[in-house]
């Protein structure tokens, strides 16, 4: 299966997915005017990683920004990954915030308050 | 002879401490501009991260608001360009920073718009936090105007002002005004 890469612009993430080490980075600020077109090339990846290559998944997000229909992306992004989580493959998140960001550090919790994945956060600094 | 009109909107930039606006045509590209301009005068201003990133999202939600839902004109769904038509500003005063928004509004969304800002204004926090999530698991990926209005009051935490005048007989001028708050702590 082939890795997905999209290139970093100014208002879209970077994203790599690895799907040979089963580990999907995401990184970057998040405001396209059509946040769904953005995102739906990494959700028919996800589909297929998780029909065909069945493994382990690590899931590292790093965001400086998201507009709220970015938000919903990334929330269906972890609803698919919980529905996927189980004995047999299982899920890691790792939620990445700048130290003074709350709002970013916010929106993830808020998602691990609903979503039954291992979410994991970590501050860095600037 | 000077445009008398375009003098005063000048002074008015100046006594009003506009940062920033723009009226007519707004497109994406446009958007990308003003987020570089934003956080480089925010920086200059010394403002935190935090507070800079709330003017940051709030200012893309009410710009983006108006790029998917100003009702426009024939002249303008004409053009091949996706755009929205409307004003949008930035200004300061010592304690806040301001966002404003105007654009048409079809008078048949007046009511919907008017309940929903309306509600907003009604709930405390916690109970904006539960409509929000509430909101972001059963809405669709592609209209999500009212949940960026949920939560641009959350960043905000003052009630959200708007006002919608009659415009002509199909609609109405929608101005929305979002205040936050610089200097937490003072």
């Amino acid at each position: 299966m082939k890795d997905l890469i999209l290139e970093k612009t100014k208002y879209t993430l970077q994203v790599h997915f690895d799907t040979e080490k089963g580990l999907l980075e995401m990184s970057g600020s998040s405001y396209p005017e059509n946040a769904m077109e953005f995102f739906t090339p990494l959700f028919d990846c996800l589909a297929e990683y998780m029909s065909n290559v069945k493994k382990d998944l690590t899931v590292d997000i790093r965001i400086d920004y998201l507009n709220t229909s970015s938000t919903k992306c990334i929330l269906d992004l972890l609803e698919i990954l919980e529905s996927y989580h189980s004995d047999d493959h299982k899920i890691t998140v790792n939620w990445y915030y700048q130290a003074d960001d709350e709002d970013i550090l916010e929106t993830g919790e808020e998602m691990a308050e609903d979503i039954h994945l291992p979410i994991h956060f970590f501050p860095y600094e600037r | 002879m000077p445009d008398q009109s375009l003098e005063k909107q000048f002074q008015a930039i100046r006594d009003d401490n506009v940062i920033l606006e723009m009226k007519g045509m707004l497109s994406q590209g446009i958007l990308v501009s003003f987020v570089d301009l934003i956080q480089d005068i925010l920086s200059k201003n010394q403002e935190e991260n935090a507070l800079a990133k709330k003017v940051f999202f709030i200012f893309v939600e009410l710009y983006q608001n108006i790029l998917h839902h100003s009702a426009k004109d024939i002249s303008v769904k004409k053009s091949a360009m996706s755009a929205g038509v409307g004003i949008i500003q930035l200004k300061s005063s010592s304690k806040f920073y301001h966002i404003s928004s105007g654009n048409l509004i079809l008078f048949d969304k007046k009511n919907n718009f008017e309940n929903h800002m309306n509600k907003i204004n009604s709930m405390q926090p916690h109970e904006l936090k539960e409509w929000y999530k509430k909101t972001i698991k059963t809405g669709s990926r592609t209209n999500n105007a009212r949940l960026g209005l949920i939560d641009v009051a959350r960043k905000s935490g003052f009630p959200l002002k708007y006002k919608i005048s009659p415009y002509n007989e199909q609609y109405g001028f929608l101005e929305v005004s979002v205040q936050i708050q610089r200097n937490r702590d003072e």
